[in-house]
Formats: C-alpha cells, structure tokens, sequence
C-alpha cells in the first residue's frame, strides 16, 4: 500500500488531469450527438486514446509506470465515455473529471491492497 | 548478438534517466531495496541488464557483481555508477542469450525490469539457468501482464506499439521462469499483478 504522500497525491492529481482532458476533448468531439450507447463506446475508445500520450509523456517521469499507466488508462476511459455519452461542459467536466479521477484512485488502491504481498506459488 | 535489440535500447538510452531516475526509480526503491538486501556477500551476483546503472544505489555494499546489458551505450552512461559503487562491480556489454560465462559461475542472479525485454524470455532465463551453480538463486523485480480485467486488455492492446520502444507489457514471466526449470519459491505482488519480485532456485 502506497504511503508517501507524494504519489497519493500525485495519483489523485494525475488520474483526475487525465479523466477531465479526455472528458473535455470528448465532450467537445461528440458530446452526446451519436447517441447513448456509440457516444459511449467511442467515448471509450477515444479516452484511451487521449491518456495514452498524456501518461507516457507528462505522467511516467514523474510518477511511476504500472502504477501510473493502469489507473490512467482507466481514468481515460471513463472521463471519454462521460464525454462521448453527455453534452457536458465547463464545470460539469471538472466535477466528473475529478469524480472519476477519485474514485478510481480509491478503487486500485483497495485492489492493490488486497493483491499484493506473497502470492501461492504452487508446485 | 541481437543487434535490433541492442540498437532499440542504445537509442532509448538517450533518454533513460529523464524517463526512470525519477517516478519510476523512486516508486519501486522500497521494494528493490528489500529485494536487493538478499545479495549474499560471499556470492558471486550476476545482474541484469545493467541500463544506466540506476539500480546500483539499491545495492549493498561490499558485493562482487558481475553487471551485463546489450547495450554498449547503456553501459556507457553507466560507467560513472558502476565505478562510484562501494565493491568489487564490473559491466560489460552482453546479450543474455549468448553469454561467455562458464557454466554453474554464479551463485545469485539478479534481473531488474529486464525480462519484459529479453525477446526469448525462456531462452535467456534458460541460459540464466545455465551460468547458475546448482542451487543458485534468481531474484527479479519485473513488469509484467495481468489477470486482471481491463489491465490485461489494455496491455495486450498497448504491448506492440510499447515494444517498438522499450519493453513488451504483457509477458507471463512467472510462468517463463517454470518453463526455463526453475523451482518457484516466491512471487511477491508489488503493484496489482503488473510489478512483482520473484525468487527460484536452480
């Protein structure tokens, strides 16, 4: 379990930065034009897509691979799907961005708890 | 040698240390640490891969390490490193899967991030396998793929284009080191399934 205040921090700080981009560049992108379920799934796809380079490239340096990468890929994804599914815009962006960043911080973190330490190796 | 290899990773070596002396290496010190602290100090530790070095701050001192990389420019950048270290170190430049050394020379093998790279995992643990006095360690810290739904989509998704410039993403290295005859002792998760330390035995 991560402890040092640096990477907590930077973990909510960087999967929220990376769930309100793709939301936003979503949002202004499709925005909830194609309709539910494609604004969704290309929201997806297209969040993804906009995490990808900001984690390798502002993010890694910084915090970490794995532990960086995984959650934002997630956080990307879901900031895409708010975005492909709803016309948000302004603040609303903000509240799902850091929404989503949050929750799925806390989220890894309780399945980082409960998976890591010695695993059964079998025979 | 691998020259594909060795060139993909002189050209990474460019940007290493801006890209891993930071988050990465100060994220994943504890854990080295404690993996390290199992260097024996009458053993005679071979390391892989080498890089720029970063890992030797993790050492203790006093060992005698053999360190190797296939790449002569990561060795380069190294050299600064190996030299500051407080024990008998030397590095040279090697491909894993073609080694000079006498079978069963070593009595500790350390890898660290190395076999997300190797591009015959099984074929260089098995040469691993080979330099290792019977009995001999294998203490590695890796990356590797993950069980786990989306981590384990994403990484097959991402691993071909990750490849092109550094490491692949999802490889089974637990499952590599059994097909190489290893006696599994520990795998400990460090982050989810992706970041673990394992440890077999000859």
């Amino acid at each position: 379990m991560e402890k040092r205040l640096y990477f907590i921090f930077g973990d909510l700080v960087a999967n929220s930065f990376v769930a309100t981009v793709a939301g936003a560049l979503t949002a202004w992108l499709i925005g909830g034009a194609w309709g539910m379920v494609p604004g969704m799934l290309a929201g997806m796809v297209l969040g993804m897509a906009i995490a990808l380079p900001l984690t390798l490239a502002l993010l890694f340096p910084v915090l970490g691979v794995m532990e960086v990468m995984a959650p934002c890929m997630v956080s990307g994804m879901l900031g895409g799907m708010w975005g492909g599914m709803w016309p948000l815009a302004g603040a609303g962006i903000l509240q799902w961005g850091i929404g989503t960043g949050v929750a799925v911080v806390v989220i890894i973190y309780a399945i980082n708890a409960a998976m890591s330490g010695p695993q059964e190796v079998g025979g | 040698m691998d020259t594909a290899t060795q060139e993909k990773w002189d050209r990474a070596s460019r940007t290493f240390d801006l890209m891993s002396a930071y988050g990465p290496e100060w994220r994943w010190r504890p854990a080295k640490l404690r993996l390290f602290e199992r260097m024996n100090p009458d053993a005679k530790i071979l390391f892989l891969a080498l890089g720029t070095g970063l890992d030797i701050s993790c050492f203790p001192p006093g060992r005698d390490i053999t360190a190797i990389d296939i790449s002569p420019k990561m060795v380069e950048r190294a050299k600064e490193r190996v030299a500051a270290y407080d024990g008998n170190m030397t590095a040279q430049v090697m491909d894993v899967h073609a080694m000079d050394f006498p079978d069963d020379s070593f009595d500790q093998v350390f890898t660290s991030c190395t076999f997300c790279s190797v591009p015959n995992p099984v074929a260089g643990l098995l040469a691993l396998r080979q330099v290792l006095q019977p009995g001999g360690e294998l203490h590695m810290f890796e990356h590797t793929g993950s069980r786990l739904f989306p981590f384990s989509a994403m990484m097959k998704l991402m691993s071909p284009l990750a490849s092109k410039f550094g490491p692949e993403l999802d490889r089974d290295t637990v499952a590599n080191v059994r097909a190489a005859g290893f006696h599994l002792v520990e795998v400990n998760n460090i982050f989810l399934d992706t970041v673990k330390t394992i440890h077999a035995v000859k």
